[in-house]
């Protein structure tokens, strides 16, 4: 009998390609504009990545000559107290849909966890990614699976939250309607002064409130800059806002960022000090619903849960886990105990690999976000919940 | 022991993947039985059932391959 043998091996540049057009295999259903454009995103996310670490490579397996699994590698810098942390964030981890009956999937996430790393991090994992990371020894963070959301326009919001355009567009006058009429949330000002968010500001509500956040991400300007601008550059759930917030003191309290469209926004970040996060979530609130917002959804992250508390927020658990691993069970306890900051900004969940399902425009160089004046409800760029 | 072993684990092949391995012998992956989720959910099954945890992240998936392999790994591991 001839046993087959995988072999697994580390992401080149001569790989794109292949990766593209197993990326295009395994994912069917994501929109690209062309395979070209495909292969370009994974060779600037995985090998051109400012944080990119030859040590924390992405990982292929081949079976014979063809490449038939993939496992994409993300380093990211964080601090745990005052020392340097290496993160690995794991993504996309796919197996040809032809070469199924093999460990593929296994040998790659097994060859990640050996890896020099800290800290290894998934978030946006379906089930079979959950039970493979758990196999391997890793564990997936129960708060992390809930979302919060929150109703700003009550009749709009929920016709979102139950899904289905035809619905959505026989339904929305007079959701529109029942909104007016309704003063849902009496106070969603804050007292907060609004600037851009950039590099600068990030780190300085970071170190401001590192005391709160034993575990925190160590952006440079560089890697914060290239960040926002990926993000920014993903329009599948919106436009991106974001701000930095300050007390009128003038110190920073600490900032949001999310993708803003007319049903059900999706916040990618909000932190800052505990004591400032109430407040810091109803600036949140009043920005989005002053442009249009219908609701807000965010994942359930452990240092929002306090902030929560009075703020009528609906839980849901779509089966989407974040994932973690470390040698060094200390690196996980925060997590648990709130004092992690690990946001969607953190993880993957900002990156493009499900396409887009309009052309966009490339990334722009600027790095600030811009706070957005008010305007009136914009049309809705979401397709679904 | 082994035997009684390499019958429990036959039994939970058919009731719990219903997958049916031809004989104790037969590469799960060569001839297309498993992958990788379903190891992962037979491992639970094994765990759950008799008892017997097997890591992942410690033993080599090359003694995942049979049934009589497995067979040895639960012997060692329960």
């Amino acid at each position: 009998m001839v046993v087959t043998r995988l072999r697994i091996r580390e992401l080149t540049a001569a790989d794109v390609a292949p990766v593209a057009a197993l990326h295009a295999r395994a994912y069917p259903q994501h929109h690209w504009p062309s395979e070209a454009a495909r292969a370009a995103y994974i060779r600037e996310l995985l090998l051109h990545n400012p944080w990119r670490d030859p040590e924390l490579p992405s990982w292929v397996a081949e079976e014979g000559p063809r490449l038939v699994g993939f496992f994409g590698v993300l380093p990211r810098r964080m601090r745990f107290r005052e020392r340097s942390v290496r993160v690995a964030v794991g993504c996309q981890l796919m197996v040809d849909p032809e070469h199924r009956r093999s460990f593929a999937a296994l040998e790659l996430m097994r060859r990640f966890f050996a890896g020099p790393q800290d800290l290894s991090a998934a978030d946006g994992a379906n089930d079979a990614s959950r039970q493979c990371w758990e196999a391997c020894g890793g564990l997936a963070s129960p708060l992390h699976t809930l979302h919060w959301v929150r109703l700003l326009r009550p009749a709009r919001g929920l016709l979102h939250l139950a899904g289905g355009r035809t619905l959505n567009l026989l339904a929305a006058p007079l959701a529109a309607l029942a909104d007016a009429c309704l003063r849902f949330g009496t106070h969603l000002g804050s007292g907060l002064r609004e600037e851009p968010l950039d590099a600068a500001g990030l780190a300085e509500a970071i170190e401001r409130h590192r005391s709160a956040f034993v575990l925190r991400p160590d952006y440079d300007a560089a890697g914060f800059d290239w960040l926002l601008a990926q993000a920014r550059a993903k329009r599948r759930h919106g436009e991106l806002h974001g701000a930095l917030l300050r007390r009128p003191s003038g110190h920073a309290a600490g900032w949001f960022l999310y993708y803003l469209n007319g049903g059900v926004s999706k916040v990618l970040s909000l932190g800052g000090g505990r004591a400032e996060l109430p407040a810091l979530f109803d600036a949140l609130c009043g920005h989005a619903r002053s442009r249009g917002a219908a609701a807000l959804e965010g994942r359930l992250e452990p240092h929002l849960a306090p902030a929560l508390k009075g703020k009528r927020c609906l839980l849901q658990n779509r089966g989407i886990a974040t994932l973690l691993h470390a040698r060094d069970p200390a690196l996980l306890v925060p997590f648990l105990r709130g004092d992690a900051l690990f946001t969607r900004l953190e993880g993957e969940w900002w990156t493009r690999f499900n396409g887009e399902p309009a052309p966009r425009e490339a990334p722009p160089a600027a790095a600030a976000v811009r706070s957005r004046p008010a305007s009136p409800a914009r049309s809705p760029g979401y397709s679904g919940y | 022991m082994q035997a009684s072993i390499i019958d429990e684990l036959s039994a939970l092949f058919d009731e719990a993947l219903h997958i049916e391995v031809p004989s104790p012998d037969t590469d799960l992956i060569d001839s297309g039985l498993l992958d990788s989720l379903q190891l992962v959910q037979l491992l639970l099954q094994i765990e759950e059932r008799m008892g017997a945890r097997i890591p992942l992240d410690e033993v080599e998936l090359d003694d995942l391959r049979s049934v009589s392999r497995l067979a040895g790994l639960i012997a060692q591991w329960s």
